[in-house]
C-alpha cells in the first residue's frame, strides 16, 4: 500500500467505482477483508479528524475493525451498506474516546505529501490554502465537524451519512450545505 | 435557503470528490469545488507504520489486543452496567414468551370445573341424600365435598361423564344392607322430529331394566310446544344402567339424583312387628290361663288390638321395603336443536377449547402488553439517552 494509497482515499469515487457487497446478513471473513482494505484509511481519517489525536486515532481504528469483525455476524443489509455500519461503530468509538479523555488536543501536523508532485511557486499557495482551510475547519464545532469529517474524511455518501447519524438524508444535505457555506464564508474571510 | 440551490451545491462538490480534480467551469462552483478537494485533502493519513499492524491483526482475525503490545493501551473505561439495546427478535421473542408462560400459568391456576367445556346444554348432575339418617361418611361418599347436604356438581357436556357418576356405587347413597329411597330428575333434549321416537325409547329401557313406565305423556307436532313427561320405577340396582341408556336417547340438559335413607324406619317397623308378634304370643298364653269369662274377654279384645297393630306394622315394614327397593325415574322430555356427536361435536369442542385459549390468550395480553410497552419505551428512551450521552462529547 503507498502513501497515495493511503492518503487518496477515493471516497465517493471508490464507493461508486466499487460497491461492497451486500449480504442478506453478516459479513463474511473474504468480505470483511475487503471491506476492511477499501475503508481503512477513510476509517482512520475520520476517527482521526473527531479525536484529534493520533496515537487515540491508531487505538480507536484499530479497536473500531476488532469490534466490526466480531460483530460482522450482526450486520444487516436492511439497516444500511456495511460502509453505514462500520462507520457507525466507528462514530461511537470516537465520540467514548473524547468523552473518556476529554482531549481537546489538535491533531499532529501532518507530514508532508511527497507523492504530490508540486512546484516550488505551487508550494506556496498550496501552504496558504492548506492553513486557510484548517483555520476555516477549527471554526466548526463539533457535529459540524462530525460532519465534515464523514463526508471528506469517510467519503460517505449523503444516504450513508444519513444511517450514521440517525438522520433524514435531506437534513444531511441541508446541513451539509451550511457547513461548507460557513467553511467558504471563513476561507474567503481569511484568505 | 433555496433547496435547489443546496442541492446543486452537493453535486457540484460530489463530482469533485469523485473526479479527483476540479470540474466545473463557473468560477463559484470551481471554488467549492477546489474548497471541497482542500477540505478532503487536510483528512488525516493513517502512518505507514500503524497500516502494516493493522495488516498484520487482519491476518490474524483481529485478536483482542494485549496491554503492552505495542503502545500502552489507553485506560479501560470504568465498567458501568451497559443499557444495551436488545434486537427486536430478542424483544419479540421475550414478549412472546412472557404471554405463553402468563397464559400457561392462567390454565394452570384454573380450576378443574372451570376447564371443562360448558354451556347452556350442559347436563347438571346434583346429588342431593337425605343429611338426617346418612352416617357421615357415607354422606362424604355421596357428596364427595365432606358431608355437604347437597352439592352440584360441575357441568360438564361429556355423557360419559354422567354415566360414569351414575355407576358408580360411591356416588349414590346408601348400600346393599342400607335401605335407601332413590330417585331422580332428568331433563331430556331431542329435536321435535324426534320426540315420538325418544318417548318409545323411554318405555323400552324401562321393559330392559324391568322396571314399570308408571306415567307418560308426550306432546308432538306443535312447533316449540313438544315434549312430555314421563315417570318410571325400575329396580334400585337398575337405575345407573337406567339413567346410562336414557343418556343415550336425547341430548341431557340435566340429570338430578337424591337418596333417602330409611334404613332405620325399616328396622324400627320390623322390630315394631317383632315385638307385636312377642305380645301377641304373650296374650295368647294369658288367654289360656284365664279363669273368668270377664278376663277372657279382655285378653281377646287385646289380641285383636295387638293383631290389627302387627297388621298396620307389616304394611308400613312392607312400604318400606317397596320403596327401598324400586327407585323413582322422572324424565322431562323438551324440544331442542339437534344433537352432534362424532365429527361436529368434536368440531364443536374444538372451537369452544379455540375461543377458551383465545380468552387466557388476551388476558395474558392484558398483562403483557403493557408491559412490552413500557420495555419498548424504556428501551427507546435508553438509546436516545446513551446517544445524547455519546454526542455531548461534540458539544
Amino acid at each position: 500500500m503507498t502513501s497515495r494509497s493511503l492518503r487518496r482515499s477515493g471516497g465517493v469515487s471508490d464507493a461508486i467505482a466499487q460497491p461492497a457487497p451486500r449480504l442478506s446478513a453478516g459479513v463474511a471473513t473474504d468480505s470483511f477483508e475487503s471491506l476492511y482494505r477499501k475503508t481503512f484509511p477513510r476509517v482512520y481519517a475520520y476517527v482521526a479528524s473527531l479525536v484529534r489525536d493520533r496515537a487515540a486515532a491508531e487505538d480507536v481504528t484499530a479497536q473500531v475493525f476488532e469490534r466490526a469483525y466480531r460483530r460482522r455476524r450482526s450486520f444487516r443489509a436492511s439497516r444500511g451498506t456495511h460502509e453505514a455500519w462500520l462507520f457507525g461503530i466507528a462514530r461511537n468509538a470516537a465520540l467514548d474516546e473524547l468523552r473518556r479523555r476529554k482531549r481537546r488536543v489538535a491533531l499532529e501536523a501532518e507530514p508532508a505529501d511527497d507523492s504530490l508532485a508540486v512546484t516550488p511557486e505551487d508550494q506556496a499557495e498550496l501552504a496558504l490554502r492548506r492553513e486557510t482551510v484548517r483555520a476555516a475547519l477549527a471554526g466548526l464545532s463539533g457535529h459540524e465537524r462530525d460532519l465534515v469529517a464523514l463526508k471528506f474524511a469517510g467519503g460517505l455518501s449523503n444516504a450513508e451519512i444519513a444511517r450514521v447519524l440517525g438522520t433524514s438524508e435531506s437534513n444531511v444535505g441541508t446541513r451539509l450545505h451550511r457547513t461548507i457555506e460557513k467553511l467558504r464564508r471563513a476561507c474567503n474571510g481569511t484568505a | 435557503m433555496a433547496p435547489r440551490e443546496e442541492s446543486s451545491t452537493l453535486v457540484t462538490i460530489d463530482e469533485a470528490l469523485a473526479a479527483d480534480r476540479v470540474t466545473a467551469a463557473e468560477p463559484k462552483e470551481r471554488e467549492l469545488q477546489t474548497l471541497a478537494l482542500a477540505v478532503r485533502d487536510e483528512s488525516p493519513v493513517p502512518a505507514e507504520e500503524f497500516a502494516r499492524r493493522m495488516e498484520e491483526r487482519l491476518a490474524a482475525g483481529f485478536p483482542r489486543a494485549r496491554a503492552g503490545a505495542r503502545r500502552p493501551a489507553p485506560a479501560r473505561p470504568r465498567r458501568r452496567i451497559a443499557l444495551t439495546r436488545p434486537s427486536l427478535p430478542v424483544l419479540a421473542g421475550g414478549t412472546t414468551l412472557l404471554v405463553v408462560v402468563v397464559a400457561g400459568a392462567s390454565v394452570l391456576s384454573m380450576p378443574d370445573d372451570e376447564t371443562a367445556l360448558t354451556d347452556g346444554d350442559s347436563p347438571t348432575t346434583e346429588v342431593a341424600p337425605a343429611p338426617d339418617v346418612l352416617e357421615s361418611n357415607e354422606a362424604e361418599d355421596a357428596t364427595g365435598a365432606g358431608g355437604e347436604a347437597s352439592s352440584a356438581v360441575a357441568p360438564s357436556t361429556s355423557e360419559d361423564t354422567i354415566r360414569e357418576r351414575s355407576a358408580r356405587p360411591e356416588a349414590l347413597p346408601g348400600r346393599d344392607d342400607r335401605r335407601v329411597d332413590r330417585s331422580a330428575q332428568v331433563t331430556l333434549a331431542a329435536p321435535a322430529d324426534e320426540l315420538q321416537e325418544v318417548g318409545a325409547g323411554i318405555a323400552s329401557v324401562a321393559d330392559r331394566h324391568r322396571g314399570v313406565l308408571m306415567s307418560s305423556s308426550l306432546t308432538t307436532g306443535e312447533a316449540g310446544r313438544g315434549g312430555g313427561s314421563f315417570e318410571l320405577d325400575v329396580p334400585v340396582d337398575e337405575l345407573p344402567s337406567t339413567l346410562a341408556e336414557l343418556s343415550d336417547l336425547a341430548t341431557v340438559r340435566s340429570l338430578t339424583q337424591a337418596g333417602d335413607d330409611r334404613t332405620a324406619r325399616f328396622v324400627r317397623r320390623g322390630d315394631d312387628v317383632d315385638e307385636l308378634r312377642a305380645d301377641l304370643e304373650g296374650l295368647q298364653a294369658e288367654l289360656a290361663a284365664a279363669a273368668t269369662d270377664d278376663e277372657f274377654d279382655a285378653i281377646r279384645a287385646q289380641i285383636r288390638a295387638t293383631r290389627d297393630e302387627i297388621s298396620a306394622a307389616e304394611r308400613s315394614f312392607e312400604s318400606v321395603r317397596e320403596r327401598t327397593a324400586f327407585a323413582t325415574i322422572a324424565i322431562t322430555l323438551v324440544e331442542g336443536e339437534q344433537r352432534q356427536t362424532g365429527l361436529g361435536a368434536a368440531l364443536d369442542d374444538g372451537v369452544d377449547l379455540l375461543e377458551d385459549v383465545l380468552g387466557i390468550a388476551i388476558r395474558a395480553l392484558g398483562v403483557a402488553l403493557p408491559l412490552g410497552l413500557l420495555a419498548a419505551v424504556a428501551w427507546w428512551i435508553a438509546g436516545v439517552l446513551r446517544r445524547r450521552q455519546r454526542e455531548s462529547a461534540l458539544a
